[in-house]
Parts: structure tokens; sequence; C-alpha cells
């Protein structure tokens, strides 16, 4: 979990570097009640496809710790995840709805097994999301505040999560209207 | 028109997630289960056939697994009590997944199995392939097959005169 928390660190401060997203995230389903409120970091970039909707592309790091461990125990996920992001005033600002899909590059959950030993299970899956949320700017920065829902598929069994995050938005394109 | 799309896209996750209860941990080692799962491993060594089949394999006596896959450090262990004799495979992975794994090319001789009485044991020159085709809910099923070099009191036999074909494992319960 050691090298877990380095690269979740590393990550963070690239994001923070990156003026991207921060968000806090909650493991919700079977068997979660023994996470705490945990973390994310995001870099998130879009490209306008219309005046309304924008095509994104997120790489992120999810940790959530096991409540009383000290950090020894948790669970990470890195999903890279790639949106439609669509404002309900076809604008490009105020309210949008945004489903993605995409691929968990990394997957960590570290438990105490039977003898009180680290037990480190690894996997991957498919990511889908469902969020909707709020753009809009202070002065030229634009800002996205979100909520989502998440679930990563692997192995029979789904890891799933809400997130509340707000971001600094990177545009890789103005729209036409700019 | 647009807005159905959305509403599709909120509740395929919602779905997907509500079919599958079991978190990603939890299937994989296998906890939360209510039904009792069987447990298989068959194949032919020389034309002679060999099987076992364990029912309720998650629960097997603590002391004494028949069939299993224990992860240990660096690798996972898979392996069989039958009338014949043991049988054993290693991924040596330290996260197994649904793939193909052989043995080594450098390796000194590593124990697969017996039949009535001699070893046979992989040789470099031999061929031990594993296909895990599945891996869900904590067990893994998949197929295998083989040429080996039998040993006895530490004498080599005659090199890869051992063939195992029409191996196959199904819903081996993985332990860690």
């Amino acid at each position: 979990m050691g090298k877990t928390i380095l690269a979740a660190t590393i990550l963070a401060l690239l994001v923070m570097q990156a003026n991207a997203q921060i968000s806090v995230v909650k493991l919700v389903g079977n068997n979660t009640k023994d996470y705490a409120i945990g973390f994310g970091a995001f870099i998130k970039g879009g490209v306008p496809v219309s005046e309304a909707a924008d095509v994104t592309l997120e790489l992120g790091a999810d940790i959530f710790f096991m409540k009383g461990s000290g950090g020894d125990y948790g669970t990470i996920m890195c999903p890279l995840k790639a949106g439609y992001r669509y404002t309900l005033n076809k604008t490009g600002q105020g309210l949008y709805v945004e489903p993605q899909v995409g691929f968990n590059l990394v997957g960590v959950t570290s438990l105490p097994d039977e003898n009180d030993n680290t037990l480190n299970l690894h996997y991957h899956g498919v990511v889908f999301a469902a969020g909707a949320g709020y753009l809009f700017t202070i002065g030229r920065a634009p800002f996205d505040l979100n909520l989502r829902y998440e679930t990563v598929i692997a192995h029979g069994g789904s890891n799933n999560f809400v997130g509340l995050g707000i971001s600094r938005f990177i545009f890789f394109r103005k729209r036409d209207s700019d | 028109m647009i807005m159905k799309f959305y509403l599709i896209a909120t509740a395929i996750p919602i779905l997907l997630s509500s079919c599958l209860k079991q978190s990603i941990p939890d299937a994989m080692l296998g906890t939360s289960k209510h039904t009792k799962i069987t447990a298989t491993l068959s194949y032919e060594i020389n034309g002679n056939l060999v099987n076992v089949s364990v029912d309720d394999a998650d629960n097997q006596a603590s002391n004494f697994h028949t069939l299993e896959c224990v992860k240990l450090n660096g690798y996972y262990n898979l392996s069989a009590i039958t009338d014949f004799g043991e049988f054993t495979f290693n991924f040596f992975t330290d996260s197994l997944k649904v793939g193909s794994y052989n043995y080594p090319t450098n390796s000194g001789g590593i124990y697969v199995t017996d039949f009535h009485g001699p070893n046979f044991v992989y040789y470099p020159m031999d061929k031990m392939n594993f296909n895990v085709t599945t891996y869900e809910a904590g067990h893994i099923s998949g197929n295998f097959s083989g040429v080996l070099t039998p040993q006895v009191n530490n004498i080599w036999g005659a090199a890869s005169s051992v063939t195992i074909k029409n191996g196959s494992f199904k819903n081996v319960p993985i332990f860690y």
C-alpha cells in the first residue's frame, strides 16, 4: 500500500500543478462500511464538438482508506475515461450531463489476511460513469462543479462510488462562439 | 432523443453495479458466497484418464484441500490430490489473470505429477501450457496440456515421453 500511496501523492501533485481536479469520493455498496470517505485527483480536458457538447478525456486516481488502518489498508483505482458532456441550455455553460466509459488502468485493494499480513489484490476492469454538473467561469478561467456515480467492473464484481468534485477545466480548443 | 440517450447512459452503470452485488475484492476472494460450488480437474496422462471432483470446493477441510489454487509469495500454486497421486502447476505471477501461462525454459526441473509411482517432471525441453479462460468470483477455469519427463529416485527417464492432454479445470477456488 505504501507504493500505492506514493503514486497517488505524485499524481495528486501533478494534478495540482496542471490546474486540474480534486474531489471527495465515497465507496457505496456491499461491504463498504469499513471504508472512510476518500479523495480523488484528476486531469480532465475536453474538445468542443458543438455549441452544446464536448468530448472529454479524464485520467484520475481515487483512493479510499479503511477506517482505523492508519493508511495501511485501502483501495486505489486509476481510471482513464472518455465522456460526452452535454450542456442542457446548449451554450457550453451551465448545467450538464455526462456519461463516461473507460478502463481502470490500476486497481489495488490492500487487506489484512488471516495472519495480519498485507494481501494486495490487483485488478483492472471496465469503467462506467454517469455524471452531472455545472460549468461556470471566474474571470476567464472555466470551472466545473460535478457529481458522478461510477462503477468499476472486474472479476465478476464491481467497486462503486459517488464523487463530488471541482476543477479548473482545460479546453484543448475554443468554441467557435468564443 | 438526446435525453433518452442520457437516461440510458445513466442507467447502465447503476444497472451493472446493482447486478454485480459483490465488490471486486470480495469477488476475487470468493467471499459472500451462498451456493456450493463443485470444482473439477481432469486430464489424460499417456492415455490414462485422471479426474478429481470436489463438492462445496470453497469449504474443504481446513488441513486437507483436495483441489485448490493458493496465492503464495510471487506465484499461485494449483494443486490436486487424485487417485493416482498429486498434480501441481505454478502460475508464476503476482496477479493471476485470464491468459496463457507456460513454464520457463530455464527451469532445472519442476515437479508436476505422479502416476502409479514415478514422478513426471517438467524439464527444460518439455512443455507445460495452462490457459486460464475465466476468473470470476474467486474461481478459475481453463484447460492445459503438456509433455513431461519421468523421474524415479532422481534418475531421469526417457525425455519428453509423457504426454498430458485434454486437461481441464473448472471452478477451482483461489485461497489467499
